[in-house]
């Protein structure tokens, strides 16, 4: 960036504050078809993000968000005037940028991962072959690997600055199994670290899914309990993230009152649900030292004992509604609950679900409810038998599932989610056979 | 830059047997009105050139923001440096070429119409949202316009297009104090501002009387069902099978059930799938693929028999015996191009919507489609709406179900299709592969009745 953004919307006439993100990117990229290679890319991308406000004659604030590339520059001055022309038609309730204040410093740029990325990618193609060839009756479908460094440099006109330098690897497999390949299993994960790259536990863990695969059926209509998996967890939780937020409590969709429970029902009949957000975990998939609006982050309990406990909030809703703002959403923190898996996974009278994976789960945010299809679990038998599910669907509503919900003692971390391995919900709908 | 790209390629190809360049500028705006205000903001985008070299097996791309001529110069050089050109038979066809520009058609294109004239706009459809009903708590609408410009340019062509995209989303939330509900409806075109006259008292009259229905909806009991389905229903059963199902990356990866298939009498005659992305002023419309390839329609399943799918240039080079289509698109210069659809429908038959309904005993009219999920593999399928309104003795009875899924084997679900409607509807979408990759679409067709399982 040659010119000084900074001055440039300073000294503008009729900006009256401002911010800007300039992003880099630089992204090593390994995409294979079976096990040979089909691209290797490498990628430079630079955004600048800058927002600017106008006071307008009502009170009301005038915003436009606009960007330049490294080839608009030279366009800076005719941006800033169709800009400052937008925000004086795009009137919003006014509200104050972030304030400055230091930063917390959180560990995120892992040296190594990107010291020589081409030779990471390289490793990975080579450790991805050597654990699937490791695993009986089992074939490599495909796989995708990226490796990044992403800057992010923040500043507005109240002198809030700070700077991300982050580090990530996005990376997923496709596995085959059965006579004919007729089978598959896929995993898709994100992690900023090396150390977080369990290539081989992967492979073990999804070989074992596709072997499996083969000899599914279709689970039975009924109600009964289902018990999901972390990975295929964190949807769920978006409509109580949703409802939680001040954008849904000023905009009076949330059902959510600070201090009462967040589930739908008569009474509690499972355990409570403590959910918090973290974005100080070291190399966590979403921690950040501030927000995309440049608010300062910290730990944050949401919900606390199965009540909502506080409103997380960004700059904008918290002015709004006269509260401390949080910032956006980080990593979301579960808490665990008193069984294990193996006692959640026990079936009493009746056969219940483990889903392993949906086709995909997308509950509604405002209403909660959710229908989906099984792509594959178990079907678990109080005598202990398990037999392999793949089809039909669960439907049912998060708000109303949560007042009957236990907790897996074991944690796991899986991508922005850090919490328990399993979550069991009783009484739920099942379509199929 | 259309003089530039054609040196880059040249000096690639000193080295290796295929070179190409794809330059990527696009622009747009979104508005939003709610509750606080309006929102304009422009679109966030990647804009830059991908410079790419088959080296006789694989392809290596390098992408970049950084368009200055020494720039792009400097990355073909070191991109160079790391290629190894295999000793291989394959070679990779450049195509017809030529220079030719293509533009998309419209009415009254975004720039000739004043930002205060849309916003007014909006601004009174919101106000009309919010006044739908006493049981309204809120309510948005947003507009968004795309102008997307390409330069792709290999050894024998130079070709520009210009794509424009406007589409309109109106959400409308409502409560009976004990419940929440959301109800979008979402229009999209290639073509320009003069899809905001679609939005009329009928379509609020219909959003209206349907987020009503879903504030009083029950849940449905599981089941095997007859299903009719609506347009955008239709059009997601098409995307989710017969379009990710048959993309020809995944035949290499054995990651599709379909290659199986290919040839094989998979429903009545009466049932017809195409993937065309020149079905001029569709949401999935384009002129050349990511590849350059010139659009053409792909026949994918001509009286009920499934005939080909849908590539891009690398299954094509390794699937060679089966003809290669325009179908090689990327999210942005920051991806590579996988085999993707674009405009996606069940062809219309002979029966009105009349008939369908009457034909059926007791069944579900499954409307108002929102959501998709494919499984290539399994050929399965998982389908979403947000109503399903009874049918008993050939009559709806009022009585709605909501949310509403559809799953199953894909061809179980063909086979079992009676009827075609002759109405032809079209909805946009965002499609992605798997959990990412996202490029719009088009999906659609007309009314299906069949069996299925529903929950």
């Amino acid at each position: 960036m040659n010119i000084d953004l900074k001055k440039k919307l300073a000294s503008t006439p009729g900006i009256y504050a401002w911010q800007y993100k300039i992003k880099n990117e630089h992204s090593y990229q390994l995409y294979l078809t079976k096990e040979q290679i089909e691209y290797i890319r490498k990628v430079q991308t630079e955004q600048i993000e800058i927002v600017i406000y106008k006071k307008l004659d009502d009170g009301k604030l005038g915003e436009a968000i606009f960007y330049l590339t490294p080839v608009e520059e030279f366009q800076i001055d005719e941006k800033l005037e169709k800009a400052l022309y937008i925000a004086g038609l795009a009137a919003q309730k006014p509200f104050k940028l972030a304030k400055s204040i230091n930063y917390k410093t959180i560990p995120l740029l892992d040296e190594e991962l990107i010291k020589e990325p081409e030779k990471v990618i390289q490793d990975f193609r080579e450790r991805i072959i050597k654990a699937v060839k490791k695993e009986k009756e089992v074939e490599l479908s495909s796989s995708e690997c990226y490796i990044s460094r992403e800057t992010t440099y923040f500043v507005n006109s109240r002198g809030c600055s700070g700077e991300i330098i982050k580090s990530m690897i996005s990376w997923d497999f496709v596995l085959l199994s059965g006579d004919n390949l007729e089978s598959e299993s896929w995993y898709e994960g994100s992690c900023c670290h090396h150390s977080q790259l369990d290539i081989e536990g992967k492979i073990a863990e999804y070989a074992h899914y596709a072997r499996d695969n083969v000899k599914t059926k279709l689970p039975r209509t009924s109600k009964t309990a289902i018990v999901i998996n972390a990975k295929t967890l964190l949807p769920l939780f978006e409509p109580l993230i949703a409802h939680s937020s001040g954008k849904f409590i000023y905009d009076n969709i949330s059902i959510f009152k600070k201090g009462k429970p967040i589930f739908r029902g008569d009474k509690l009949r499972g355990e409570e649900l403590n959910m918090a957000f973290n974005p100080l975990i070291p190399y966590g998939l979403r921690s950040s030292p501030f927000d995309s609006d440049g608010v300062a982050l910290d730990r944050i309990e949401i919900i606390k004992n199965g009540k909502l406990e506080n409103i997380w909030s960004t700059k904008r809703y918290a002015d709004y509604l006269e509260i401390p703002p949080t910032g956006r959403m980080s990593n979301i923190e579960i808490s665990h609950g008193t069984k294990n898996l193996q006692e959640l996974l026990k079936a009493e009278d009746c056969p219940i679900y483990h889903i392993v994976m949906f086709s995909f789960l997308n509950p509604d945010l405002a209403s909660g409810d959710f229908a989906t299809e099984i792509r594959f679990g178990y079907e678990i038998h109080p005598s202990g038998k398990r037999i392999p599910i793949k089809g039909g669907s669960i439907t049912g509503n998060i708000f109303e599932m949560l007042a009957n919900a236990y907790f897996s003692r074991e944690i796991e971390m899986e991508g922005n989610y850090f919490g328990p391995g399993a979550v069991k919900f009783n009484s739920v709908s099942i379509s199929g056979s | 830059m259309r003089k530039l790209l054609p040196e880059l390629v040249e000096i690639m190809e000193k080295k290796v047997p295929y070179a190409s360049a794809l330059a990527d500028y696009y622009r747009g705006l979104t508005i939003k009105k709610d509750k606080q205000g309006v929102y304009v903001n422009e679109i966030p985008s990647i804009t830059g050139v991908v410079l790419g070299a088959f080296n006789g097996e694989f392809f290596h791309e390098t992408a970049t923001t950084h368009c200055t001529p020494h720039n792009l110069r400097q990355n073909v050089a070191e991109l160079l440096d790391t290629i190894t050109v295999k000793d291989t038979n394959i070679s990779i066809d450049p195509g017809e070429g030529g220079y030719k520009e293509f533009y998309t058609k419209t009415l009254q294109s975004p720039m000739q119409v004043e930002l205060s004239e849309k916003i007014e706009i909006l601004k009174e459809i919101e106000n009309k949202l919010i006044k739908l009903d006493s049981r309204v708590i809120n309510a948005w609408v947003a507009y968004k316009e795309q102008i997307k410009d390409q330069i792709f340019v290999n050894r024998n062509k130079n070709f520009t297009q210009t794509i424009i995209r406007v589409n309109v989303i109106l959400s409308l939330f409502m409560s009976d104090g004990n419940k929440v509900v959301n109800n979008m409806e979402i229009l999209g075109k290639t073509k320009g501002v003069e899809i905001l006259k679609e939005i009329d008292e009928n379509l609020l009259e219909k959003i209206k009387k349907e987020t009503i229905e879903m504030l009083k909806a029950e849940k449905i009991k599981p089941g095997f069902y007859n299903v009719i389905t609506c347009p955008d229903v239709t059009g997601i059963i098409a995307h989710e099978t017969f379009g990710h199902g048959v993309e020809m990356d995944l035949y290499l990866k054995d990651g599709a059930l379909a290659k199986d298939y290919i040839g094989s009498k998979l429903a009545p005659e009466y049932v017809n799938i195409v993937d065309d992305p020149t079905l001029e002023g569709e949401y999935g419309c384009y002129f050349f693929d990511d590849e350059g390839e010139l659009a053409k329609p792909t026949y994918i399943i001509e009286n009920g028999i499934f005939k080909r799918g849908i590539s891009d240039l690398y299954s094509s080079i390794y699937l060679s015996h089966l003809p290669r289509s325009a179908n090689g698109r990327r999210e942005s210069i920051a991806r590579k191009p996988y085999a993707r659809m674009s405009n996606t429908f069940f062809v219309p038959g002979k029966h009105t919507v009349e008939e369908i309904i009457e034909s059926t005993d007791y069944g579900i009219y499954m409307d108002n489609g929102y959501f998709g999920m494919e499984d290539p593999k399994g050929w399965g399928m998982q389908i979403n709406s947000r109503i399903g309104r009874e049918i008993k003795g050939g009559k709806f009875t009022g009585k709605v179900f909501s949310p509403i899924t559809m799953t199953g084997f894909v061809p179980d679900i063909l086979k079992e299709i009676s009827h075609v409607g002759n109405i032809f509807l079209t909805i946009p979408g965002t499609c992605a592969k798997r959990y990412k990759e996202d490029v719009l679409v088009a999906i659609g067709g007309a009314h299906l009745k069949t069996k299925a399982r529903l929950g």
